[in-house]
């Protein structure tokens, strides 16, 4: 089965063929670039995640509690944190 | 006995006929015999009738293909554009779009953005998902092989000199037949680049199914 189908709406000519070799290594390129980009997201949740987490959990060391926490910063999401 | 009907179709000639009318009227109406388009005089222009509506630019069904290109699709003839994507995987993937132009897919630059939610009957919360410079928009996912995921892409501006925007709308088949589930996306290509089209491939494996491009005419 060939790489690629290219539909020509202009003409109706229909080519079906394997990728050229500058093809396949800028392909390469782009499947590399969306794994990186993914796993620096990926990481930049988790460094989040961590923060959140902090941020509930000192807010409790003051002596918050969850429901004065939801109110006070709505985007932290009480149940993410751990307990202590 | 068949019904006869008075000869009093739309004019015909051709381009140059046309161009070269005189007393025109609103109302009047107009067929190029040498460009099979229907046109009406509105008081002040001539307008293609052809083109209003939705209309048809192309289609095709594929088989175990990984890619699939679209070239020449978009024009200045329409702005927008909705596409109807129709397959199914041969494995658990993503199928992806990137715009393309003179024949080779623009993934360079990291200009595709994208922010989707993702949500399943049955739980009570979804997922939300925000790419930000990406070279492609990623269009839906398929968790189970042999059920298809349809998608309805509706397109903006992707020949004209502006960004290219989107908003998709993707089901995801599943085996399990109670439960459904859906993908719905904005999109931005966030150069104004002129595109004449599209691809879609998968992150792996490949699709079987169809799909069909359609022009918004106003």
């Amino acid at each position: 089965m060939a790489d690629i189908l290219i539909v020509n709406a202009k003409t109706g000519v229909v080519i079906e063929r394997d990728f050229t070799v500058e093809e396949l290594e800028q392909r390469k390129i782009d499947k590399e670039t969306v794994e990186r980009i993914e796993e620096e997201y990926m990481l930049k949740q988790e460094e989040e995640l961590k923060i959140r987490i902090s941020a509930i959990n000192h807010a409790k060391s003051l002596g918050f509690t969850d429901e004065m926490i939801k109110v006070m910063y709505p985007g932290l999401i009480v149940e993410d944190a751990t307990e202590e | 006995m068949a019904k006869a009907f008075p000869n009093t179709g739309a004019i015909t000639g051709t381009n140059a006929d046309r161009l070269a009318l005189s007393g025109v009227f609103e109302g009047m109406q107009f067929f190029e015999t040498d460009t099979n388009k229907m046109l009406v005089f509105d008081g002040s222009s001539w307008v293609e009738i052809n083109n209003i509506g939705l209309k048809l630019i192309t289609s095709s069904t594929f088989s175990a293909q990984s890619t699939v290109a679209i070239d020449n699709c978009f024009s200045s003839t329409y702005n927008s554009y909705y596409i109807i994507w129709y397959a199914y995987s041969s494995i658990a993937n993503y199928a992806s779009i990137r715009l393309r132009a003179g024949g080779t897919a623009q993934s360079t630059g990291s200009n595709y953005s994208y922010v989707s939610f993702r949500a399943i009957s049955g739980n009570s919360s979804g997922v939300l998902e925000v790419s930000e410079s990406q070279n492609e928009w990623r269009l839906t996912a398929v968790d189970d092989t042999q059920y298809y995921s349809p998608a309805v892409i509706n397109l903006f501006g992707p020949y004209g000199p502006t960004y290219t925007m989107g908003l998709e709308n993707t089901l995801i088949g599943k085996a399990t037949t109670s439960e459904a589930q859906f993908r719905t996306l904005a999109t931005t290509h966030q150069v104004a680049n002129s595109y004449d089209g599209f691809e879609v491939f998968a992150n792996t494996g490949n699709f079987t199914g169809t799909l069909a491009v359609y022009g918004f005419g106003v």
